[in-house]
């Protein structure tokens, strides 16, 4: 790639990752360890090149190459399904909104529409990211791991 | 206002739950989730969001509150909230070490300012101020 050579092994790639701020991403991003990188960051960080020696479309194939997961953003929706579409026994989106928040059990996530912008498993780390972006999310919470973790929590003086 | 129910996780024994994601103060980035809890008497927050927020529990009243079988400790603060186009101020319990990822949209401090129709069946509610 742009004239050198590069080995990369899978634990140095997600320990690049795990050190690394995910940028917002636009249309395209790799999922690692959880979190979503636009393609070009992680491949600017690993390799150490400039991101304008590459394009997005060469370092999404590199990222399929390696066997991680690139993905394009769906656009946000916050739209029900129609009246008596299949699965609502669930909910509005049929099971598909808890799907998607699955990857992120136990973070804080920062939505817009169904999508997670970004994760951390600390809420101030979100807030901050969302502000030095100048990003708005529609709402920030934890992802439940466990069922528990979503009851009604009666509030009562003691 | 019509809000559609969250789907939280992905489980066949789960249901969707009626929440609302409520701006504190200016922190508009971040409008924190809250779950719409009738049972419960108070609005509590995390504690951290009244620090990014920018609301001082210095003099806060603070009290022991029961929540979900634990005792937490809620800061009370005058604190103004917004829903969509509709801001209210109220009373806020912002709470140190609390249990859950969402706030809890209580009696005293939301349900008093708002008329709520929750369709289960529809997976939908609405909310309209009183």
């Amino acid at each position: 790639m742009a004239h050198h050579d590069f080995e990369f092994s899978s634990l140095a790639i997600e320990t690049t990752a795990a050190e690394l701020t995910p940028e917002p991403t636009r249309e395209w991003y790799v999922l690692i360890g959880g979190r979503r990188f636009p393609p070009k960051q992680i491949l600017e960080a690993v390799t150490g090149l400039d991101r304008a020696d590459f394009t997005t479309h060469q370092a999404r194939r590199i990222w399929q190459r390696l066997g991680f997961g690139v993905h394009r953003l769906s656009k946000p929706t916050t739209s029900l399904p129609a009246e008596g579409a299949p699965e609502r026994a669930r909910g509005p989106h049929g099971g598909a909104e808890a799907r998607r928040l699955r990857p992120f059990a136990g973070q804080w996530v920062a939505l817009v529409g169904t999508e997670v912008i970004f994760a951390d498993a600390d809420p101030r780390a979100v807030v901050e990211w969302l502000r030095t972006h100048d990003r708005r999310a529609d709402a920030v919470f934890r992802v439940p791991a466990h069922a528990s973790e979503i009851g009604s929590a009666m509030s009562q003086p003691l | 206002m019509r809000y559609a129910y969250a789907e939280l996780l992905d489980d066949d024994a789960e249901i969707a739950r009626p929440v609302l994601d409520v701006v504190v103060e200016g922190m508009a980035e971040a409008p924190i989730r809250c779950l719409v809890d009738s049972g419960s008497c108070n609005t509590l927050l995390p504690a951290w969001s009244a620090e990014l927020a920018g609301v001082s529990l210095t003099s806060a009243e603070r009290r022991a509150l029961g929540t979900g079988g634990l005792t937490v400790e809620a800061a009370f603060a005058t604190t103004r909230l917004t829903l969509g186009e509709h801001s209210w101020e109220a009373e806020v319990g912002f709470c140190e070490r609390w249990p859950y990822g969402f706030g809890l949209l209580g009696q005293t401090s939301f349900f008093r300012f708002f008329v709520v129709t929750m369709r289960a069946a529809d997976w939908e509610l609405e909310v309209e101020p009183a």
